[in-house]
């Protein structure tokens, strides 16, 4: 090989390595038809021509070379090498698989892409290009050896193509296939095309499975309608008659008038299998056309639907069976409800009989008693001795005193069936009309009371008034011995509740015993001291309780009582 | 006022003690009284409204009934209310006088129309006061409408 004269022209040099011995017309003709070539060659915008000369440094870069790889003729011509312009790593990659083929050691730059060519093998080979801005195309090369009339290698012709194209194509069309393949060989959905009159043409094998046929059995033979219910085809072309005011026929159009309408189409059907057998299928239909939209055929793509169905029949009759469980629970409890409602009806019927009989008659006999016994006292008194009549008092007091207890049991038996009309009142008007009850202003003794501003309170204003009653006469009853008797009512708020109270400067009691305060009958001073049944605040406790609220007292023996209630809970435990 | 120139009552009461006890309070209270008692409702009924003349003439001669609501037969309710539809009786003062202090009975008495409820003390002078309290109300001052028929 020999060096490339820089003075020679391209030229001149290609078209010596183009030239021929042949006669002189010959040769004129083949001389026209190599420039033609050559002209074309190189004016084709479509192909980079790019010659080298034998070391492989550029001589000829061509207008399609320029337009491909973003390089002027003139950025290249005998400043760079093909092998320059390409991907790195794939010279790399073919000179190393052409060293093992050759058995012999190729350099991966220019000689890793004219190898074959030298030696006069045809080589067309997929390459990596590099444009001159860095971005790369893959593009497809045919290298051939220019030689002289002696057979001499002086240079080489690369011609390339732009294969960016065809790759995407290729890519593509993998991509279809493979999800035509994907599709076609799935067993989990149908896929049924057929041509526009309905009949099949593409059955896969998840239609095969599906319906027991075998693809064989239906292309070019039946329409998918042969594989759906019958009736349900012919409601399902009524129904779609009336949608559409058209009459629709009850077979393969009735399947895909929509579809063919460009309207989406999924619908729920039973097909039947080969064997006879029924089972649901979601089905979607899409109509198939070509690029100039015009219907082809069809695409019934179906998929079974038994499971779901099953489970939906399966959640259906839980749901059924639980409603009835419901049902029965529901119907058992109403009967319960209704059973103890009567019971304590009864019950509280009972109650009332029993209070109302204990209210009239015990009263009769103990009237009979005090009566007789005053009877006796008025017309037979002077006969008797003084401690005879001194034990006539005693009975009338004793019945007397019977009856009040009678009087507050009933009150406090009553207290739990009566109903709390509650309401807001105001508490402190209340307090003074019990203390006009209680007899205020009493001529008979010393009383300094201290009625402060009260909050409103919300609650059944009669039971409480029996309330303040209770504690109001307390009051008064343990501090009469008092030389002058103190009492105060008033208000505070306990951990944000607001609390009544009331103090006296009275006898008190035994903190011991303040568990014992709010019992039925339970009394701190003996009866010849204080007067009552021990009934009083019982009376109030229940009440205060009914309302949702608390009470309790404060005391010292000798040193005064003070009474806090609550109406709505809270407060000291 | 009978011709005798007594205040006519009609004491209607089961209860033997609490008859005596009120007849003893009533004599005392007003000597010039004639009381006739029922033992019943059965027999305060037949003493009201029988078909015999005498019944009419007894009824317009009465003052005032006292009334006990607990009782065998008819109970004071019933009489209460059979009385107070019959022309005959609609228009006698009738004081209901009862052990019950029951809301119930006291609402019920008024709606059935009687002119006044009274509950028996258990102490005698309390009862004996409220006996006289009683008749003199409907015997002296009170002014009954004028019954025909």
């Amino acid at each position: 090989m020999t060096a490339p004269s820089p003075s020679e022209s391209q030229e001149e040099r290609f078209t010596a390595g183009l030239a021929v011995e042949t006669q002189e017309i010959e040769r004129k003709e083949a001389v026209l038809k190599t420039g033609a070539l050559q002209a074309a060659i190189l004016n084709s915008a479509n192909f980079s021509s790019i010659a080298t000369d034998e070391r492989g440094v550029i001589q000829i870069f061509n207008v399609g070379a320029e337009r491909m790889q973003g390089y002027a003729a003139a950025d290249v011509i005998n400043k760079m090498t093909p092998a320059e312009i390409s991907d790195p790593q794939e010279l790399i990659q073919r000179a190393a698989a052409m060293s093992v083929e050759y058995g012999t050691l190729i350099t991966p730059g220019f000689e890793a892409l004219v190898f074959k060519a030298s030696r006069g093998i045809e080589d067309i080979y997929e390459l990596t290009y590099i444009r001159k801005d860095g971005s790369r195309f893959p593009a497809v090369v045919s290298v051939t050896a220019l030689r002289d009339s002696r057979g001499v290698i002086i240079g080489f012709l690369l011609i390339g193509t732009d294969n960016s194209a065809h790759r995407r194509a290729e890519a593509a069309l993998l991509k279809a296939t493979a999800l035509q393949n994907a599709i076609f060989q799935s067993t989990h959905f149908s896929c049924i095309a057929t041509d526009t009159a309905g009949v099949i043409q593409l059955f896969n094998v998840g239609a095969e499975r599906m319906f027991g046929f075998s693809a064989a059995d239906v292309v070019n033979r039946i329409t998918p309608a042969t594989l759906h219910d019958p009736e349900e085809v012919v409601a399902r072309a009524q129904a779609l008659s009336i949608e559409y005011s058209r009459p629709i026929s009850p077979g393969f159009e009735a399947l895909v008038f929509k579809a063919a309408r460009g309207i989406e189409d999924i619908y729920e059907v039973t097909k039947v299998r080969k064997n006879g057998e029924r089972f649901p299928a979601i089905v979607s239909v899409t109509a198939l056309r070509d690029p100039l939209g015009v219907i082809i055929g069809y695409l019934l793509v179906g998929i079974d639907n038994s499971a779901r169905k099953r489970a939906e029949e399966l959640l259906l009759k839980a749901a059924a069976h639980q409603a009835e469980i419901g049902q029965q629970l529901n119907a058992e409890l109403e009967q319960r409800v209704g059973e103890r409602t009567l019971e304590l009806k009864a019950a509280n019927q009972e109650l009332e009989a029993f209070s109302y009989s204990v209210s009239h008659d015990l009263r009769s006999p103990l009237r009979a008693i005090d009566g007789f016994s005053q009877v006796v006292l008025e017309k037979f008194g002077p006969l008797l001795p003084a401690e005879g009549q001194r034990h006539l008092r005693t009975i009338r007091q004793s019945a007397q005193k019977m009856g009040d207890l009678i009087d507050d049991l009933l009150t406090f038996a009553r207290l739990n069936r009566q109903e709390l009309g509650k309401r807001p009142f105001n508490t402190t008007d209340l307090v003074w009309e019990c203390l006009q009850d209680l007899g205020y202003p009493w001529s008979d003794r010393q009383v300094e009371v201290t009625v402060d501003a009260l909050p409103v309170s919300v609650g059944d204003p009669v039971l409480l008034k029996q309330v303040w009653l209770n504690l109001i006469s307390n009051a008064l009853k343990y501090s009469r011995n008092r030389e002058k008797s103190l009492v105060h009512i008033g208000s505070e708020t306990i951990d944000g509740v607001v609390t009544l109270f009331i103090r006296d400067n009275g006898t008190g009691f035994d903190m011991r015993y303040a568990d014992k305060l709010f019992g039925v009958f339970q009394r701190f001073h003996r009866a010849e001291d204080y007067e009552g049944t021990g009934v009083g605040l019982a009376i109030a406790h229940r009440i205060i309780q009914r309302h949702g609220g608390r009470i309790w007292a404060e005391a010292a023996v000798d040193r005064g009582a003070t009474f806090h209630f609550t109406l709505q809970g809270g407060a000291k435990t | 006022m009978n011709p005798d120139g007594l205040v006519e009552l009609l004491l209607v009461e089961d209860n033997p003690q609490d008859l005596e006890l009120a007849l003893l309070a009533l004599t005392e209270a007003l000597p010039l009284t004639h009381i006739h008692v029922a033992r019943d409702g059965r027999e305060a009924l037949d003493f009201l409204l029988g078909d015999d003349q005498r019944a009419s003439a007894r009824t317009h001669a009465l003052k005032v009934i006292l009334l006990d609501l607990k009782l065998p037969k008819i109970d004071g309710l019933e009489v209460l209310k059979r009385l107070r539809t019959d022309d005959r009786t609609k228009l006698i003062p009738i004081v209901v006088l009862t052990s019950s202090r029951e809301q119930r009975d006291v609402v019920e008495s008024y709606q059935l129309g009687v002119n006044s409820y009274i509950v028996k003390p258990v102490n005698f002078e309390r009862f004996t006061d409220a006996v006289r309290n009683i008749l003199s109300y409907w015997s002296l001052h009170n002014q009954p409408p004028k019954i025909t028929g």
